[in-house]
């Protein structure tokens, strides 16, 4: 096992620093530059030149990628252009939303996703079944902004049940404060619920259909286990695996999800941070923005994979063998 | 069917959650007097001094106002100072600071500041440090008066600073080294204005209490709080709007977005003349075509102006026939104004120029070479991408062939204020106020905003004696001759001044919509008079 961990804790550190050099040159492939965003009728040519050395940027590529590097050795994110602070104290309260927002949406979408994909599995070809596919093929399918403007159209303008926008209402008291991030939260989590719940409970649902086939499960009916003692004693660890996997995956879609979720509910999250950055041409935000959600992702990926290795040992034994 | 009512409990649970918040949160604001401003996008920095961002403008306006406002008839007037006397030609000014003014921290506000100020935006280069290039020096006559002493006349200055300055609390930035890398002061924001910035979230909210040393002459705001909210997308505003959320925003509508506000009594809607207009600008350093007056003036004829208002903007804007906007009353009295639409005028002028079209294909040639400009412009405005179009029709008309080039705006911005890698562009400025002053910073020499570089030394001539005239009066002389030059040399040609469109709530009275300003109606003038409706 240690030998497994050791080695997904190095491709992760590959992948990273993968993930942080493209992240350094596609911002810098954006067209123009940044110190357009600073440009007034009270600036002179010379002052935006002193601004392009003051930021950084005209120093030769490879310098300002050696720069970045040595930087992120030292968890130093840089400052960002746009709000003159360092981007660490930008992101850090932010983090928090996106981490709260995701893993609210994460645990709903886990709750529902796989008692539903059981259900779906044990009475296949049924009415509820049916009804299941097609919330499938439209969760997949559907645009967030989309369903998100539907949505605010709907609870917020015609029925006034919920905020536009926010995480809390400025003016609240701390005793509060719950209650109100809650009702806050449930449209921005209810999109990202929606667009997600369909993996979930198709990549469960096909899972369970497969493993109700196998051998020992036939051999616990035969031996009077109950429905019920089959699917969550017996079948669900083994159909948990494919689900497990794709929970990494959908991770990393939830974090783009946040992006435009984020931006139409005005939750104050790295999504909706990410995308003033872009709008501002804001380097070191945006690159601080990705190495974090990047970190966030490989991280959560590699904990996925131990999972899948706790729940299945033939993967650890795989991982050996090929020693 | 256990679980099934579990989910019930939880689902019941969050909602009644939720709207006992809502209930809370209402039951607490009580009495005071809130007013909410969405903002679109958060605020760049608290250092208002550092920034040119449209949200910290909007904050601005409460908690840090400019020296002083322009007026609905586009007159500039004082408000922290209380007056400015022109002296000796324009060469030196007496400035009176307004008394009983105080900081946020309680230390008065006093010439000190005033001099500090320009002495520091123009050492730290920061925003609006231009203002203050013409400055021999600052001289403190007393507590409240400083005596300017300009290096040439400038009868501008005076409004320039009124309009353009915040002042600087001088006993909180004298130690601070660099301004620029200043965002949020650890000891909180000191302002001067009706409201104190008490509280804020980055990217959430901003909260500005009423200032209880507010001198009542200045006007006495009849709201407690102000509360801006951040919003990160412009139909979330919308919607807030629409809902209540918030009673007031700083952005413009579209003339389709403000539709849906029409004939609802909840709300009103104030149409301001935009104190920026639309404009074609050449470059003759990187097109023959563009350097050859016929060419220009021909193009000239082949703008229709009112049909670019009826079908780009939607009406909602005027045509600007001369050089100068009609904002500005006293300088477009004598209709100075570019050739008119006339598309045979405009043939005419290519032909006596020995432009002609030989191969039959609608487009003129002259020297072997087809006339065509490329016209650059950002894409993503849908107002200059349908005037441009229709310029380019009617120029087609008259065998100009305009090739259109819209561009990404940082790509836009890139090419015209740096590389100038364009031959024609179409764009809009933002604010042009004191229009004798800013004049000569549009079309002399080497000014920053003569993007192309035309030089022509009869427009530098009168439109440096505009700027340096001994009164606003005597500007305009010059004014006129100099906007004479630009409509028989064009080397920008104007072509609308939009209607800025804001909507707000109509819970409120008193909104104040200037011509002069981009944030609508929040500003500090409509804040002191906004009231809740009875």
């Amino acid at each position: 096992m240690f030998q497994y961990i050791v080695m997904r804790v190095m491709k992760g550190g590959l992948t990273f620093l993968a993930a942080v050099s493209i992240t350094f040159l596609i911002v810098r492939l954006m067209p123009g530059d940044p110190t357009t965003a600073f440009i007034s009728d009270s600036m002179t040519p010379q002052d935006v030149q002193a601004l392009n050395t003051s930021l950084g940027l005209d120093k030769p590529l490879p310098e300002q990628y050696a720069l970045f590097l040595r930087n992120l050795a030292h968890f130093e994110l840089g400052q960002s252009f746009f709000y003159k602070q360092p981007v660490g104290d930008i992101i850090a309260p932010r983090l928090g939303w996106t981490l709260l927002l995701i893993g609210t949406s994460l645990l709903i979408t886990l709750l529902i996703g796989i008692p539903l994909g059981v259900h779906s599995a044990r009475h296949k070809g049924k009415g509820v079944d049916q009804a299941v596919s097609t919330m499938i093929v439209l969760g997949i399918s559907i645009f967030i902004p989309l369903l998100a403007f539907v949505l605010v159209y709907v609870f917020s303008l015609e029925l006034g049940l919920t905020p536009v926008g926010g995480a809390f209402a400025p003016d609240v008291e701390d005793s509060e404060l719950i209650s109100d991030v809650a009702r806050h939260m449930i449209l921005p989590t209810v999109t990202l619920v929606v667009v997600n719940l369909a993996q979930i409970v198709l990549y469960t649902r096909s899972s369970m259909l497969d493993v109700l086939k196998e051998d020992y499960i036939r051999t616990a009916r035969a031996k009077g286990v109950d429905d019920r003692g089959v699917i969550w004693g017996h079948a669900l660890r083994n159909a948990m695996i494919p689900t497990v996997t794709v929970t990494g995956l959908m991770l990393g879609k939830m974090v783009a999800g946040a992006v435009l979720t984020e931006t139409v509910f005005s939750w104050p999250g790295v999504g909706s941070m990410i995308y003033e950055a872009v709008q501002k041409q804001d380097f070191p935000l945006l690159q601080g923005a990705f190495i974090v959600l990047a970190f966030s992702v490989i991280l959560m990926t590699l904990v996925t994979d131990l999972v899948v290795a706790w729940l299945d040992p033939r993967i650890k034994l795989h991982a050996e063998s090929t020693r | 069917m256990a679980t099934r009512r579990s989910f019930l409990k939880l689902g019941l649970a969050v909602t009644a959650a939720a709207a006992s918040g809502s209930a809370m949160a209402q039951s607490k604001a009580g009495k005071s007097v809130i007013f909410r401003v969405g903002l679109l996008g958060d605020v760049q920095t608290l250092n208002f001094w550092a920034s040119n961002d449209i949200n910290v403008a909007v904050l601005q306006e409460a908690v840090m106002p400019r020296y002083g406002y322009m007026d609905a008839d586009g007159n500039v007037k004082s408000r922290l100072i209380r007056q400015i006397d022109v002296k000796e030609g324009a060469r030196t000014f007496i400035v009176h600071v307004t008394p009983g003014l105080k900081w946020h921290d309680g230390v008065p506000f006093s010439a000190d500041d005033v001099i500090f100020t320009g002495e520091y935006l123009v050492k730290h280069k920061l925003f609006q440090n231009t203002r203050f290039s013409n400055v021999a020096s600052a001289r403190k006559i007393d507590n409240l008066t400083v005596e300017y002493q300009l290096k040439a006349p400038q009868v501008g200055f005076a409004d320039v600073m009124l309009f353009w300055v915040a002042p600087m609390p001088k006993h909180r930035w004298e130690t601070v080294a660099d301004p620029m890398t200043v965002s949020d002061d650890p000891r909180g924001v000191v302002g001067l204005g009706p409201y104190k910035l008490s509280e804020w979230k980055k990217g959430q909210h901003y909260i500005a209490n009423r200032n209880p040393d507010w001198p009542a002459a200045l006007g006495t705001p009849a709201i407690d709080r102000v509360v801006y909210r951040v919003y990160k997308d412009e139909n979330s505003i919308v919607l807030a709007l629409r809902t209540g959320e918030i009673d007031a925003t700083s952005r413009q509508f579209l003339p389709s977005m403000a539709g849906q506000f029409r004939k609802k009594p909840e709300f009103r809607i104030f149409e301001i003349p935009s104190p920026g207009y639309s404009y074609i600008g050449f470059n003759g350093k990187k097109s023959e075509f563009a350097a050859d007056l016929a060419v220009r003036k021909a193009i000239a004829h082949c703008v229709d102006r009112p049909k670019i208002v009826k079908l780009a903007l939607e009406g909602n804007g005027v045509p600007m026939h001369g050089s100068v906007s009609p904002v500005h009353k006293d300088f477009v009295k004598s209709k100075i104004e570019y050739p008119p639409y006339d598309l045979d005028a405009a043939k005419k002028l290519l032909r006596d120029a020995g432009y002609a079209d030989t191969d039959g294909d609608g487009i003129v040639e002259k020297n072997g070479r087809k006339l065509s400009i490329k016209m650059m412009y950002e894409g993503s405005r849908n107002d200059y991408d349908k005037s441009v179009r229709i310029i380019k029709e009617d120029a087609r008309k008259a065998g100009i062939d305009l090739v259109l080039e819209p561009v990404d705006r940082q790509v836009y911005i890139d090419r015209q204020s740096k590389t100038k890698e364009y031959e024609m562009l179409f764009v809009q400025w933002g604010a042009i106020v004191i229009i004798y002053d800013t004049f000569y910073n549009i079309y002399g020499k080497d000014s920053f905003l003569n993007y192309s570089g035309f030089h022509d030394p009869d427009l530098e001539k009168w439109a440096k004696n505009a700027k340096e005239s001994g009164s606003v009066a005597e500007s305009v002389k010059p004014m006129d001759e100099a906007q004479k030059v630009v409509v028989n040399q064009i080397p920008t040609l104007a072509v609308w001044v939009p209607n800025l469109i804001f909507v707000n709530s109509a819970r409120f009275d008193g909104y104040l919509p200037y011509p002069s300003s981009n944030n609508g109606t929040i500003t500090l003038s409509s804040l002191l008079n906004i009231k809740p409706r009875k």
